[in-house]
């Protein structure tokens, strides 16, 4: 009974709230509107989201209800794919279930003058079963063209608050309105966090004592895609909710991972992850044996990180728990990455060494702040095994990567370590292990100009893990993208790898190569930038929002010694060269003497530091412009007259 | 005790197959079949069992080895399934390099996922990807499918790409009074033939197969490996029943599919009429209603049920403004009716390298629509799904192949028309003002039809990011420090033009010499795979016709040290020319340059002398152009 009285009082709250920003009704469209031609904050934006308003709130089953409403004005001939929506929702049916739907589109007739609205019959509203787990409801809206406005609307009902998704007020397309109100179900309380860019105003009204609140943001460009990007999501303005207590039926309030320890407190005693670290794996007496006859800790950590990796299979799905459950994995052979690397949490402790999950959350998914304790800050877990005061970390359904190396798409990440007594969040970073390239070229230029040589490169650390995966891939592709690509008409005779399976061996690269003449009348012009990993600026665009992360530190180092032919003199030689910046965190330097017939050539590009702010871009941008350029002059050679 | 006896019977099941297993070693696989393969198909059986016209199962037992990571893609197992195509049961048996069965599947350890590029489709995969811990690893895959309605037949997919096959039997069965039809491609093997009361079998084995090299740039392989097609003489489809021993039946089933759904409503007939009332010849009224159709109806791909081979209606298409190749080709054709134009719809295969379907062999191996208008002389070919299709050209899409038009009198298999160089021209003209000290500022001019309209085209419509790497990453345009890219409204050819700045021109200077590349952008960058000794035709996307004259003004006092060396190459499927002067009165450099490929399908035997054209197309990119600039004051 009480409860009922609660929803009603809520109810009538709801309508007071609502009151705070009024958004024309669905299907009116006012003259503003009508009168947009572009976004006036994101000039080139293709369509824009006059508004996205989003309710939530639950019924007397306290089931989670969202009401939708989004608006949209097609402006340019490639915004008519904005005409094609998509709403997923999670299944069975009990789950979450997308109701309601309703849409129009808007179109001005008599020079644009009178909206003629043309609505969705029922019948064009699709659902698509995607896969065991979601359902998509697709709608190809009616008639859309530029100028076109298209409106929809839906409810999502979801079985409880776990099913409450972030907010997001930014999207590819621009937003002019994004509005979210949250009515939160007595007796619970949501921690929230907003992740905004401190130009864009946000406002936000909570309600005292009522767990209300109001979330708006306005004008906000849209988000693209940039090379060397990390996560989408730590530069889209959103809110982020986690449940954080309920009150008991006899008062009193539990906790829920408000701090840290209660998150490890949650984890442990969760049977997906906490449950799953303690399973008697069944290896096998051999296994066991030989485990024992290792004397080393670290070699017994490799010998059971390179079984696991080597044995299970990751079935696609990702998990920072289990999913099938560590012993099921182990019998199938495969499993989630949490099912996966929980497995090998497990047979590392059977070892006998000090173990404790890792939750991580990979660059691509988004930066972890600490102040908050909220457990979708992560995207996986990984094995963090401590010897001797050093400390690892495995991923046994990843990249492959030696156990020596810290996997990398988690290097300059913040990861938590869950355990009552030494855990906690830790900062992983890799200042040592490099990008590390080593060429050596060894080569003869004859009359003709032609030029012929051997040349070794060695990579290592980072680099040697890219080319693995690079060479496994495709051997043919390997040849052009490293090596053919820096000159039209090379010819490569033989290429010999070395130590393919030795992981703490550079990988070394030996071929011999010959190129064409190159000849402009008299001249004959010979490129020097060969394998050295520059060749273009990656860096294009004329603004960037996001920070470069190249993940970890560079170092690329060509030396070449070239023959030259007693027939012909060197013209002009590009000057000796150093170049830094400002804060020594590229360096460039290039070194070219001639002693008698030789000419001996030095380059080198190292880097100090791996992530570069949005606001430095045009520094590193041209300072890779100029680079190119420097890498690109050519030695010129000439018949004495 | 139950539980245990199971355990028994299973470890026995497990020791017995162990047994049987260790004839699966890879040594007694013959040197030439396991040479160069990945994959070793160890034992195939395949039944595909038509029951009645409605109904038909399909049920493989397979074993194969996967020798390295390559053959990786084996172990991927995926089935297609829909409404008219169920996966009855699976099992998949994995065994490692010394016959132990390391681990073993069913359906429920399986994922289904939705699939298909249009916006709506009712198609799924079901499978999962089998985990290996070594290669060696040999897996036994055991499923069947089951078939409601009979248009499709799958094929007897004897070999694939780096497969070697030792032992391979399919059987098809077939109640007698319906039959099939099969045509071997790519290989000799006739079946072997036997009745077995109300069916007829058909039996076809192959052993020690080796396997056939794989080379980029091929048609594609279901057109070019060993295969036995399969057809039905008559079919059942959602419940209409065809028969396909003819292109004129299978055309006129087609027919039956459409009938009804090419009338529009009155008004919107008179708005047709009226659109194109002052309109000379049916081209130009074609034309005007083509516009029409490609300026106001977007594509949105629906495919459910009998709605992947038969359209929506125009009436409905003509409300929603909306349709896939179907919808739109069946909308313009009701559209062509209205003012009393006559036109077919047109079932294709669409690819630039697909090979024209088999005109000895109905089947129904299409996937596209297209329209064509009849004509006194040449007919009109109208690409309805593609708003950027020029009118009455095909792209190398739908050319060079046979069309199934849908007439009256049935279907009529028709050639659609061979492709051109000159339909696919891009002409560049750059003018280039050189400053002393390297910058200049730059006007191209693209004059384009065909595929390169549509390139030209899709860049106007991107970001200016997205421009400014269209032009530096694809078209090889030196990176602009500001740039503008922009429609021209002329008749004839498409036209667009690039205005840039560009800090530094020239490749590199030295000293007081600029060297610059013949011009601004590349001509030709993209390597062809290598020669090797290659066995099959090489496929380019289309031919091609491309013309570029570049021109640089120099700065006051500058001279030309040296000119690129002019190259004439040719061949009997391409040519390439070059021609550099300098013109006192303008002070100016022209660099002129032309590279045509005349058909997009190159002979295998030929092929090595294409490929050292592009290449030394590639490699003549590198010559400079010298300038000496005036002495600093």
């Amino acid at each position: 009974m009480k409860r009922l009285v609660c929803s009603c009082l809520w109810l009538a709250m709801v309508n007071l709230c609502l009151a705070q920003k009024t958004l024309p009704e669905f299907g009116e469209i006012t003259p503003e509107e009508r009168a947009i031609t572009e976004c006036a904050f994101d000039k080139e934006a293709d369509a824009v989201v006059i508004f996205h308003a989003a309710s939530a709130d639950y019924d007397d089953q306290y089931k989670l209800i969202e009401s939708h409403r989004v608006r949209i004005k097609i402006l340019k001939p490639n915004g008519n794919q904005y005409g094609n929506i998509s709403i997923p929702y999670r299944i069975p049916e009990d789950i979450q279930y997308v109701s309601d739907i309703e849409a129009y589109t808007c179109n001005f007739i008599q020079n644009g003058t009178i909206p003629e609205i043309k609505k969705l019959p029922n019948a064009a509203i699709y659902r698509q079963k995607l896969n065991e787990r979601v359902t998509v409801v697709k709608i190809a809206m009616p008639d859309v063209k530029v100028g076109s406005i298209i409106e929809y609307r839906y409810t999502i009902t979801s079985k409880n608050f776990h099913y409450l998704e972030d907010w997001y007020f930014q999207r590819e397309l621009p937003v002019m309105h994004s509005q979210f109100s949250l009515s939160i179900m007595p007796n619970y309380e949501f921690a929230y966090r907003v992740h905004k860019s401190e130009q864009l105003p946000i406002e936000i009204k909570q309600e005292k004592g009522s767990g209300k609140i109001y979330f708006e943001m306005n004008n906000i460009a849209g988000l693209r895609d940039e090379p060397f990007m990390d996560a989408e999501k730590d530069y889209l303005q959103h809110v982020q909710f986690q449940m954080s207590g309920y009150q008991g039926t006899f008062g009193g309030t539990t906790r829920l991972m408000t701090t840290w320890d209660e998150v490890t407190r949650e984890l442990i005693s969760n049977a997906l992850f906490g449950g799953q670290l303690n399973k008697n794996i069944q290896v096998g007496e051999d296994w066991a044996n030989r485990l024992k006859a290792m004397p080393g800790a670290f070699e017994r950590m490799s010998s059971i990180y390179n079984f696991v990796y080597n044995t299970i299979s990751s079935d696609g799905i990702g998990s920072i728990g289990a999913v099938n459950g560590v012993k099921e994995t182990w019998e199938k052979k495969k499993g989630s990455t949490g099912d996966i690397n929980l497995l090998l949490i497990n047979l590392l402790k059977e070892a006998g060494l000090e173990v404790y999950p890792l939750l991580v959350s990979e660059r691509g998914h988004g930066k972890v702040n600490p102040e908050y304790p909220f457990l979708d800050q992560f995207n996986k877990v990984m094995a963090y095994v401590l010897i001797d005061g050093k400390y690892f970390v495995l991923d046994a359904a990843g990249p492959y990567t030696p156990p020596f190396m810290t996997p990398f798409p988690v290097i300059n990440t913040k990861a938590f370590v869950v355990n009552r007594k030494k855990g906690g969040i830790i900062t992983l970073t890799e200042t040592k292990k490099k990008d590390q390239n080593l060429v050596n070229i060894n080569a003869r230029i004859d009359e003709t100009g032609a030029l012929a040589g051997d040349a070794s490169i060695q990579s290592n650390e980072y680099a040697r893990l890219t080319r693995m995966r690079a060479w496994e891939r495709d051997k043919e592709r390997f040849r052009e993208n490293y090596f053919t690509k820096y000159q039209a008409g090379m010819k490569m005779d033989s290429l010999v790898m070395h130590n393919l399976d030795n992981d703490s061996m550079p990988l070394e690269q030996q071929f011999h190569f010959s190129i064409p003449p190159t000849t402009s009348g008299d001249y004959k012009l010979i490129n020097l930038n060969l394998f050295t990993g520059i060749a273009k600026n990656p860096f294009i665009s004329d603004i960037r929002f996001t920070n470069i992360d190249y993940g970890c530190l560079q170092s690329h180092v060509v030396t070449e010694a070239i023959k030259l032919p007693p027939s012909l003199k060197i013209e002009s030689l590009p000057k000796n060269i150093r170049m830094i910046m400002p804060d020594t965190s590229i360096s460039f330097s290039r070194m070219m003497e001639v002693k008698n017939d030789l000419l001996q050539v030095r380059y080198n590009i190292t880097t100090t530091r791996s992530v570069f702010t949005a606001d430095e871009y045009e520094n590193v941008k041209s300072f890779y412009k100029k680079m190119a350029e420097l890498m690109n002059e050519q030695v010129v050679l000439k018949k004495p007259d | 005790m139950r539980k245990c006896l199971s355990i028994i019977t299973a470890l026995c099941i497990t020791c017995s197959l162990q047994a049987q297993l260790t004839a699966y070693d890879l040594s007694s696989v013959p040197e030439t079949v396991k040479k160069d393969a990945d994959v070793i198909k160890r034992y195939e059986d395949i039944v595909f069992e038509v029951t009645d016209i409605d109904r038909a199962s399909y049920t493989v037992h397979k074993i194969v080895t996967i020798k390295n990571e390559k053959g990786k893609s084996e172990l991927a197992f995926r089935v297609p399934t829909n409404k008219t195509m169920l996966l009855d049961d699976a099992s998949i048996t994995v065994y490692d390099a010394l016959g132990r069965q390391t681990n073993r599947y069913k359906k429920k350890d399986m994922q289904t996922v939705a699939t298909g590029e249009g916006l709506i489709e009712d198609g799924f995969l079901t499978g999962m990807y089998v985990p290996a811990a070594a290669y060696p690893v040999t897996v036994e895959y055991k499923y069947t499918l089951r078939f409601k309605g009979t248009l499709f037949f799958p094929p007897y997919q004897i070999i694939t790409p780096g497969e070697g096959v030792e032992r391979s039997r399919f059987t098809a069965k077939v109640p007698k009074d319906l039959g099939l039809r099969y045509k071997e491609k790519n290989i000799t093997l006739a079946p072997q033939i036997t009745e077995e009361g109300e069916y007829r079998l058909y039996k076809w084995t192959v052993s020690n197969m080796a396997p056939i090299a794989n080379e980029a740039g091929a048609v594609s392989t279901e057109s070019r490996y060993p295969l036995i097609l399969l057809a039905p003489n008559r079919f059942s489809y959602y419940g209409n029943s065809g028969d396909l021993t003819s292109w004129q039946s299978f055309g006129e089933w087609i027919r039956k599919l459409y009938t009804g759904l090419d009338e529009l409503p009155e008004d919107r007939k008179t708005f047709f009429r009226n659109l194109v009332k002052e309109a000379p010849t049916d081209r130009e009224k074609v034309r005007l209603i083509y516009d029409y159709l490609q300026k106001n109806f977007r594509y949105v791909s629906i495919q459910l049920g009998i709605g992947g081979l038969k359209p929506f209606s125009a009436g409905l298409t003509d409300k929603k403004k909306y349709g896939d190749c179907k919808g739109l080709s069946n909308y313009m054709k009701a559209a062509l009716k209205a003012v009393n134009i006559n036109s077919y719809i047109a079932i294709i295969n669409a690819g630039f390298n697909s090979e024209p379907v088999d005109r000895e062999f109905p089947a129904n191996t299409f996937d596209h629509v297209i329209l064509c208008v009849p004509q006194p002389k040449d007919s009109i070919w109208l690409e309805c799904t593609n708003p950027k299709a020029d009118f009455d050209i095909l792209g190398s899409f739908t050319e060079n192949r046979n069309a199934l038009l849908v007439t009256d009198a049935g279907g009529v298999l028709v050639s659609t028309p061979a492709s051109t160089s000159s339909g696919n021209k891009l002409i560049t003209t750059t003018i280039i003002d050189l400053g002393n000290d390297g910058s200049g500022k730059t006007t191209t001019l693209f004059r384009s039809n065909g595929r390169y309209k549509g390139y030209l085209d899709h860049i106007l419509n991107e970001k200016k990011d997205g421009q400014k790497e269209s032009l530096v990453n694809e078209l090889g345009f030196k990176q602009p420090d500001a740039f503008d890219y922009n429609k021209k409204d002329t008749t004839g050819l498409f036209t667009t033009t690039l205005n840039m700045t560009v800090e530094k021109i020239p490749e590199f200077t030295a000293g007081n010499k600029m060297f610059l590349a013949p011009r601004l952008h590349k001509i030709w960058d993209i390597k062809l795979p290598k020669t090797g000794n290659r066995k099959l035709d090489y496929y380019f996307q289309s031919p091609f016709e491309f013309t570029d004259t570049t021109l640089f003004k120099l700065p006051g006092g500058a001279a030309v040290e040296a000119l690129p060396k002019p190259v004439t190459l040719s061949c009997p499927y391409a040519s390439y020319s070059t021609a550099y002067w300098y013109n006192e009165a303008e002070k100016a450099v022209y660099s002129a340059a032309s590279l045509v490929l005349k058909q997009y399908k190159i002979p295998a035997a030929d092929y090595a002398r294409v490929k050292k054209l592009f290449d030394d197309v590639q490699v003549d990119a590198g010559q400079r152009i010298v300038i000496k600039s005036p002495p600093a004051p």
